[in-house]
C-alpha cells in the first residue's frame, strides 16, 4: 500500500518519514504538576489543626 | 480592543439575579407541593417529595434562565484592527486515537487549504498527535500522513507523532507534546479527530490572542454537522438553533471564568504549561488516577492563575461530529459522567475561583439529576401504599362524610410550570430567530418553528431512555466501576432491531416493572407516567428508529442548507484520497467499537 502513492523527499517512505523531517520539533517547555489535592486528607487535617502541637525549640539567646 | 467586559458589580448582580430566580422557581414548586400534599395530610414522604421536585425544578430553572439571559444580548466580534500581520507561531493539535485516519488526515488538509486561502497558511504547523492502539490504524495513519504531506506540500510544517504508551489519554498526549515541543509556539489550537474549522475563524482566533496579552484561553462554539440519522439531525438542530443562547447566557455570566470543552479551542502555550500540568489523583479510578474530564479542569487551571478564559460564540466556523444513535450517545456520556462525578475530588482545590467550584458542581448536577426525577417517581409510587386510609368521619357522632379537598388543581399548576420550564425557552428562542431573521438559515420561521416542535416531540420520546442510561451511569461510577476510554464511534451508526434490544432489553424491564407497579399501587398516576414509561417499554424501537437515516428535510440546519466551504473542502479532499487508499485498503474495523 505504501509504495503506491508518492511519498516526499522522493525516497523516503512513511516512516523515514514521521522519524526523520516530520518528526515533532525539539523545543521542550517545562508543564509542572498542579496541586489539587491536598497531601494529607481531610480528616488528618482536622485532626492536626484541633490537637496541640509540641512547641518548637527556641534557638539560643544572645 | 478587546470585546468589553461587564463591571465586576454587574458580574456579580447577574449572577445573582440568574441563582435568584432558580431558586424562587424552585422553593415556588417546594411549596406548590407541599400544598398539594397537604390536602390528604403530610407526611414524611410528602415532605421527600417536595425536596425533590425543589432541586429538580431549581435545576431545570437554571437552565431556563441561562437562556432568558442569551435572548437578551447578541454575540458580538471585538473591535480589532485586521491588519495587523500574524506573527505568532502556531500550531495546531490533532489527537487521534483509533480513529479513521482517511477521515481525520482530510480534515486536517481541508483546514490547511483553508488557511491557506486566507494568506497565512505558512504562519500554522499541524501536529498529529496519534494514541492509536490499533497496529492496522497506526500503520494506515502513517501510510496518509506522508500522502498528506504530500498532498498538501507540508514538508516542515506537519509533524506526526505516535507515543508508545497513552498515558493520561488525551490530556496526556497534549501535555507530551508541550513537554517536547511547547516551546517552538505561541499558540496551539486544540482539536479533537471530528474537529473541523474554517481557516478565517483560526486566524481570527491568533488575532484576539494577540490583542489580548492576558487571554489564556479561547474557546469557540462548535455546531455539529453531518449528521444522517434521526436522533443526529435532532442534535444537529439542537446545537445549532438553541445551544448558541444557551451558550450566549453562560458567556454573559462567566466573565473572565470562562469553559474548556477540550477541543475548537486555542491556548496560549505558555499559559497552559505553566498552569495546567495535571496530577493522577490518589486512589484508584473512577474518582482516583488520571483526571478524565480535564478540560474543565485546565479552564479552572488557569483561571487560577489568573489567565483569562473566554468563550467567544460570536465565532462562526467551528464544527464538530456527534453520535448517531442514542446507545453511543451513551457511550460518550458514560465517560463524561465519570469526569464529571471526579470533579467532586477537585471541586476543593486551594486556589480555584469560586465560579470554577460552581462550574464543577454544575457538572456534577447535570448527572445526578435524573436521580432525583426517578426518587420522585419512585416515592410518588410508594406514596399511597405509606399514607393512611382517608377518614370520612373525622367528627365523632356527626353524621354526614367529609371529603378532604382535592389537590388536583395544585398538582397540574406544578405540572404546567414545570413543562413551561423545559418548553418555554425552546418557544421563545423560536421566536426570537424568527423576529430577528436567523430562522432563515433554518429554512424560514414557519420550518424553523415545525422543527422545534419536532424537537420536542423528539426529545420528550428518548429523553427517558436517555434518563435510564445516565442513571446506570451514576450508579456504575458510585460502585467503583471504571468505564476507560472507549473509542468514539464516528460511522454510519445505523443500528438493527437486535442490537437496540441488546443495548436495552434491561430499560424495557423497568419500564414495564414500573408501570404494572403503578397500575397496582397507585393507579390515578397511571397517566401521568405513561409519557415516562411508554419510550421505556419501547426503547429498542425507539434507539432502532432514531438511529435510522433521517430524509425528511424537517430540522434542517444552516449548514445543510449551504455547507461552509471548509466543508466542501474536506469532502473533495475525502473522496479524492477515499479513491486512492479504499482501493488499496479499506477502512480497518476497529476492535473497541462496542455498545453502551
Amino acid at each position: 500500500m505504501t509504495a503506491s502513492f508518492p511519498t516526499v523527499a522522493g525516497s523516503l517512505s512513511p516512516a523515514d518519514l514521521i522519524a526523520g523531517p516530520c518528526a515533532l520539533p525539539e523545543a521542550p517547555l517545562a508543564m509542572p504538576c498542579q496541586m489539587l489535592e491536598p497531601e494529607t486528607g481531610m480528616l488528618r487535617r482536622i485532626l492536626s489543626a484541633l490537637l496541640p502541637r509540641p512547641h518548637a525549640p527556641k534557638g539560643a539567646e544572645g | 480592543m478587546t470585546p468589553p467586559r461587564p463591571s465586576r458589580a454587574a458580574l456579580t448582580g447577574l449572577r445573582a439575579l440568574a441563582l435568584g430566580l432558580s431558586a424562587l422557581a424552585g422553593i415556588g414548586a417546594f411549596i406548590l407541593f407541599l400544598q398539594f400534599g397537604e390536602a390528604d395530610g403530610l407526611d414524611a414522604l410528602d415532605i421527600l417529595r417536595a425536596a425533590l421536585i425543589l432541586i429538580s425544578t431549581l435545576w431545570l430553572a437554571w437552565g431556563a434562565v441561562q437562556a432568558v439571559i442569551g435572548l437578551t444580548t447578541t454575540a458580538r466580534a471585538p473591535v480589532l484592527d485586521r491588519a495587523t500581520p500574524i506573527t505568532s507561531r502556531c500550531v495546531v493539535l490533532m489527537p487521534v486515537y483509533n480513529e479513521d485516519p482517511l477521515a481525520t488526515f482530510s480534515r486536517v488538509a481541508a483546514m490547511d487549504a483553508s488557511l491557506a486561502a486566507t494568506g497565512h497558511g505558512a504562519a500554522f504547523h499541524f501536529a498529529i498527535l496519534s494514541d492509536s492502539r490499533n497496529e492496522m490504524v497506526a500503520r494506515r495513519e502513517e501510510a496518509l500522513f506522508a500522502h498528506l504531506v504530500a498532498d498538501r506540500a507540508g514538508l516542515g510544517r506537519f509533524f506526526y507523532r505516535r507515543r508508545a504508551q497513552n498515558t493520561g489519554k488525551k490530556a496526556g498526549n497534549i501535555e507530551d507534546f508541550i513537554a517536547r515541543s511547547g516551546a517552538a509556539y505561541d499558540f496551539a489550537l486544540i482539536l479533537d479527530a471530528d474537529s473541523l474549522m474554517e481557516g478565517e475563524t483560526i486566524v481570527e482566533m491568533v488575532r484576539r490572542m494577540q490583542a489580548e496579552p492576558r487571554l489564556g484561553l479561547l474557546q469557540t462554539l462548535p455546531r455539529i454537522i453531518r449528521a444522517r440519522s434521526r436522533f443526529g439531525r435532532a442534535m444537529q438542530f439542537s446545537a445549532a438553533f438553541f445551544s448558541p443562547v444557551f451558550a450566549r447566557g453562560l458567556a454573559m455570566m462567566q466573565g473572565e471564568t470562562g469553559p474548556f470543552w477540550g477541543h475548537n479551542a486555542m491556548v496560549r502555550v505558555r499559559a497552559f504549561a505553566e498552569s495546567c500540568g495535571l496530577p493522577v489523583l490518589k486512589g484508584r479510578p473512577p474518582f482516583g488516577g488520571h483526571i478524565m474530564s480535564h478540560d474543565y479542569v485546565e479552564a479552572a487551571l488557569l483561571a487560577r492563575a489568573g489567565w483569562i478564559v473566554r468563550l467567544d460564540d460570536d465565532l462562526d466556523g467551528s464544527f464538530e461530529e456527534g453520535p448517531e444513535n442514542i446507545v453511543d450517545h451513551a457511550k460518550r456520556d458514560r465517560r463524561w459522567c465519570q469526569g464529571n462525578l471526579q470533579h467532586s475530588r477537585i471541586i476543593g482545590a486551594p486556589g480555584l475561583k469560586a465560579w470554577s467550584r460552581f462550574v464543577f458542581a454544575l457538572g456534577i448536577m447535570a448527572y445526578i439529576a435524573p436521580l432525583f426525577w426517578l426518587g420522585f417517581i419512585l416515592a410518588s409510587i410508594a406514596a399511597p401504599l405509606l399514607a393512611p386510609p382517608p377518614d370520612y368521619f373525622p367528627e365523632p357522632y356527626w353524621p354526614f362524610p367529609y371529603f378532604p379537598p382535592s389537590g388536583a388543581s395544585k398538582a397540574i399548576g406544578l405540572a404546567i410550570g414545570i413543562f413551561g420550564l423545559l418548553l418555554l425557552p425552546k418557544i421563545l428562542i423560536a421566536a426570537r430567530a424568527a423576529l430577528a431573521g436567523r430562522a432563515a438559515g433554518f429554512g424560514g420561521a414557519a420550518r424553523a418553528f415545525a422543527a422545534t416542535l419536532g424537537e420536542l416531540v423528539f426529545s420528550s420520546i428518548t429523553a427517558p431512555v436517555l434518563l435510564l442510561y445516565a442513571t446506570r451511569s451514576v450508579f456504575q461510577v458510585l460502585l467503583g466501576r471504571d468505564g476507560g476510554w472507549p473509542t468514539n464511534n464516528r460511522g454510519d451508526g445505523r443500528l438493527t432491531l437486535t442490537e437496540a434490544f441488546a443495548a436495552s432489553h434491561w430499560i424495557v424491564s423497568i419500564g414495564l416493572i414500573g408501570l404494572f407497579a403503578t397500575w397496582a399501587f397507585a393507579p390515578g398516576l397511571l397517566l401521568w407516567l405513561l409519557p415516562v414509561g411508554v419510550p421505556m417499554v419501547l426503547a429498542p424501537v425507539v434507539i432502532w428508529w432514531s438511529s435510522q437515516d433521517s430524509s425528511g428535510r424537517l430540522m434542517g440546519t444552516p449548514t445543510e442548507y449551504a455547507p461552509s466551504p471548509v466543508m466542501a473542502l474536506q469532502e473533495r479532499i475525502f473522496d479524492r484520497w477515499a479513491a486512492t487508499f479504499d482501493a488499496e485498503a479499506p477502512t480497518p474495523t476497529l476492535p473497541e467499537a462496542a455498545h453502551a
